[in-house]
């Protein structure tokens, strides 16, 4: 215990930066991830049969492999195809954000199709065009449904993200790499970082249970 | 009552295999009330959800003021701006208050001033007796409220032909009432209006015609007396001693 609160004073500049680390790559992906989720939720849903099946392949090939593949993958592949130059930490929140989108888009197909069909018909007998019925009917009501998977996917990627420090993308895990390498004391540097995530994710939970509550309320 | 406002002919609808409607042909003047009677499972629902293209027909025409509906389905949402619809489970908006369930599609689709639409969503709401109900969320409504409501909210378009889908079906029965008697007084003030429905005392008070459909056919039609007491066709009789 002494080790660990020792280790604690001596380096608690560098798990905060891993954790600062931690909380924009996460905040970034599920971000970019919900934008280009939402995307691929409508090109499954929509009328475009090319659209569709792109879609289905992305989904499935995102599901089907592991991350840590994903991330390779995006890591050696990205800078070779991209014109101009990428640091690792880009590819490897291109990758993250990737991944995100496939279970995102499956979270938003799911929340919107619980929507009573009812609704579509009652929306569209009035005469509302197709755009307005999702923007004003369907995405509303759908967005309850929505949340509360969003935010365990928000969970998952914030733990997620750890698999970043296999590239030494500066995070709470690579935090602890570092740690662990100057000092050799690794139970107690993972301790540390365990309890932070720990305490972190324990924070969130809280904050979006908070936050679900509230949007039923309105309900 | 001279106009024709709606004709269909020989419309034909399957799902898969199932052919739920066999070619219905019908002629509806404005003005005009129909009730639409039949076993379940018979076509009555699908043939009024293709009347405002819920449902595309798989074969057939359908038109409305003399223009082919079916050819031009770009402009779909317009066209169905004219038909109001009431379906059998309300299908209020419960994101929305009672008042902007009401003034959504007038303001979004025909740019009514809101002030405008708020003033005739009240209006209408009074119509109804819910006007004390226009800041409150659907929940808070009974089944026959939220019908009622329902009912003002499609009105709030201005259609020129009120389509009803079992509209009683899913109420408890102290509230059939209520929602009838606003039916029926549209229905005396010279709306066209097409009704599916199971309560035949009601069908034989207000129609102008009652149709009964079966099996995808429009089997036998005519005025109501002539329907409920002498009926001609043997399923149009066996359907009658069932349920009167």
């Amino acid at each position: 215990m002494q080790k660990i609160i020792r280790l604690w004073n001596m380096y608690y500049m560098t798990f905060w930066k891993g954790l600062w680390g931690t909380l924009w790559l996460s905040a970034l992906t599920v971000f970019f991830g919900t934008l280009l989720g939402m995307l691929i939720a409508l090109m499954r849903m929509g009328k475009s049969k090319i659209l569709r099946g792109f879609a289905d392949i992305y989904i499935e090939i995102l599901r089907g492999t592991p991350i840590l593949l994903q991330l390779y993958f995006f890591w050696i592949g990205l800078p070779k195809i991209m014109p101009f130059e990428l640091t690792d930490t880009q590819c490897i929140l291109a990758a993250l954000i990737v991944n995100a989108s496939a279970y995102i888009s499956e979270i938003i197909r799911a929340g919107i199709n619980a929507v009573d069909k009812g609704q579509w018909e009652a929306a569209r007998s009035i005469g509302l065009t197709e755009t307005h019925v999702m923007t004003r009917i369907i995405l509303p009501q759908a967005v309850k449904n929505i949340l509360p998977a969003l935010c365990n996917e928000f969970i998952s990627t914030v733990k997620g993200t750890s698999l970043a420090s296999v590239f030494f993308v500066g995070e709470l895990m690579t935090s602890y790499k570092s740690v662990q390498s100057a000092t050799f004391l690794a139970l107690e540097s993972l301790t540390i970082v365990g309890i932070i995530y720990f305490i972190l994710n324990f924070v969130l939970s809280k904050l979006l249970v908070l936050l679900e509550r509230r949007l039923t309320i309105s309900d | 009552m001279t106009d024709e406002i709606i004709r269909t002919e020989n419309l034909k609808k399957n799902f898969g295999k199932l052919e739920v409607l066999k070619g219905i042909d019908l002629s509806v003047m404005k003005g005009e009330v129909i009730s639409i009677i039949g076993p379940s499972g018979g076509g009555k629902s699908t043939f009024l959800r293709c009347l405002n293209l819920l449902e595309i027909p798989d074969e057939g025409k359908i038109f409305f003021e003399g223009t082919d509906i079916m050819t031009k389905q770009k402009n779909i949402s317009k066209y169905r701006q004219k038909i109001g619809m009431v379906f059998q489970n309300f299908n209020v908006f419960p994101n929305l208050t009672v008042l902007d369930n009401i003034i959504l599609a007038p303001i979004l689709e025909k740019k009514v001033p809101k002030k405008d639409a708020e003033e005739e969503a009240m209006a209408l709401l009074k119509r109804v007796g819910l006007e004390e109900k226009a800041a409150e969320y659907p929940r808070k409504l009974s089944g026959g409220q939220k019908q009622r409501l329902s009912i003002v909210r499609a009105l709030a378009m201005h259609p020129d032909v009120m389509l009803f889908d079992e509209p009683t079906s899913a109420l408890d029965p102290e509230m059939v009432k209520e929602v009838l008697n606003v039916i029926g007084d549209l229905a005396k003030s010279g709306m066209t209006t097409l009704v599916v429905t199971h309560e035949m005392a009601f069908a034989r008070e207000i129609s102008d015609r009652v149709l009964f459909i079966c099996n995808g056919i429009i089997t036998e039609e005519g005025n109501p007396e002539t329907i409920f007491t002498c009926p001609q066709n043997p399923a149009t009789i066996k359907f009658l001693s069932q349920v009167l």
